[in-house]
């Protein structure tokens, strides 16, 4: 039981600290594709954060997991003005899981690069049970859709880590009213003027699938940068 | 950066649209906006051609979302037309239009999908027979014009376009070739019918290249 309350009060300690300031008005990460939790594996954030001994060699507050190590082919265009570079830190973070790649020791549990791999944990996750492999592997085994596996070949995927252009290298982009932030939390956001993963997607807040920041419907998410 | 210069002109004018307050740019609400078809569950405009993951890149085109055509084209021939050298099966660009308008692939096989079942049909079914359509991806250059004698020097003469003081070349051409996009403007920034690039009023647009 003690271990239980323990629990309870470290997720909403965790919860308090990563939950945005708004998350009574907007989405929660709990129940979400990202909450990883099940029966046997209660905690929700630990799969990303932890309160004590974080990885800070990451950009991620209180990261829980190693970085990825993968080395990535960025998109290129003849159309752009900017050009992507190698995935940002912050990027990192998404494309620690969402790259799809397993180290050698996928097998076991230890590996730091290891998608199975939490650095803390109270106890160690449940990574053999149906419940748990379901909520990342859910095309084998529940039939929902696949988790979104970009690999290490990103030419095919949006550009990211690369500067916002300003009119002068690209005119067929809208200006943001922030430079650095683009248009704000909970909107395209950008990360020291630079899109990222984050620009987009909002990795607490399902309620705009995938994951999204604002609505797509009519495209206006595609039409908050692109002026087409 | 291939970018036309036309663009700096014409977003400078979608920018000031934007400021005074109109949501999108000019794609939406254009014959190219498929939001509120029925086969177009997304509701979304961009993604009938374009998607932020697992593009086909292969296409040339940017993030590109749509089955390509893989049809063989009947190619324009005349014996007044001095291109003939340069002209082959459509290239680049163009391919992503026909991938449409030649009415092998359907409307809505993008993302997965390849069994779709809207096709272009009427005016805008250009087909696989080109013979009858103004010629596409052939090289326009100062030689061709000197050649024919009727086509002014693409790379000295400006393009007229709204805003643009480039020239032909720079406006209208991709790598001096003359492509759909010479004329018309898959994303209708200018908003003139049959999303043209400029308008075609006393011939206009065919009298920027044409020395008639």
């Amino acid at each position: 039981m003690t271990v239980h309350i323990e629990r309870r009060i470290l997720s909403a300690v965790i919860l308090g600290l990563f939950i945005h300031p708004s998350a009574g008005l907007a989405g929660t990460v709990v129940g979400s594709r990202h909450d990883l939790s099940s029966a046997t594996s209660p905690e929700v954030c630990v799969w990303c954060h932890t309160t004590h001994n974080a990885n800070t060699t990451t950009d991620g507050p209180l990261w829980n997991r190693s970085r990825t190590t993968a080395v990535f082919d960025v998109y290129s265009s003849s159309t752009m003005g900017t050009n992507p570079g190698i995935p940002s830190a912050e990027s990192l973070l998404c494309l620690g899981c969402h790259d799809g790649v397993l180290s050698p020791d996928q097998a076991g549990y230890a590996g730091n690069n290891n998608k199975h791999s939490v650095l803390n944990y109270h106890g160690s996750p449940d990574t053999t049970s149906y419940q748990n492999c379901e909520r990342c592997h859910s095309d084998l085994y529940s039939g929902r859709p696949r988790t979104l596996v970009l690999g290490t070949n990103l030419g095919d995927d949006h550009p990211i880590s690369m500067n916002y252009p300003t009119p002068a290298e690209d005119p067929d982009f809208n200006t943001p009213p922030d430079p650095q932030n683009g248009w704000g939390e909970h909107n395209i956001r950008l990360v020291n003027g630079r899109v990222e993963c984050v620009s987009c997607h909002d990795v607490h807040n399902p309620d705009i699938p995938p994951f999204l920041n604002v609505s797509n419907s009519g495209s206006a998410l595609c039409f908050t940068c692109h002026a087409k | 950066m291939n970018i036309p210069k036309r663009t700096i002109a014409i977003a400078a004018g979608v920018a000031a649209a934007f400021m005074a307050g109109v949501a999108n740019g000019a794609i939406t609400g254009s014959e190219h906006d498929f939001s509120g078809e029925t086969w177009n569950a997304s509701g979304e405009i961009c993604v009938v051609c374009h998607t932020p993951h697992n593009a086909i890149t292969a296409a040339d085109a940017p993030l590109w979302n749509h089955e390509t055509t893989v049809a063989s084209f009947d190619v324009y021939a005349s014996g007044t037309f001095d291109g003939s050298a340069s002209i082959g099966q459509p290239a680049g660009s163009s391919i992503m239009c026909l991938s449409c308008h030649d009415g092998t692939v359907a409307v809505d096989n993008f993302g997965a999908k390849t069994n779709g079942s809207e096709f272009v049909t009427g005016d805008h079914l250009i087909g696989t027979d080109l013979r009858n359509d103004h010629p596409i991806s052939f090289t326009y250059d100062s030689t061709l014009a000197s050649t024919d004698g009727s086509l002014y020097d693409p790379t000295t003469t400006v393009s007229g376009i709204a805003g643009s003081t480039a020239t032909i070349d720079a406006d209208m051409l991709i790598s001096g070739r003359m492509q759909c996009s010479s004329c018309h403007d898959v994303h209708d920034s200018a908003g003139i019918p049959e999303l043209l690039v400029k308008s075609n009023a006393a011939s206009g647009l065919c009298l920027t290249c044409h020395n008639k």
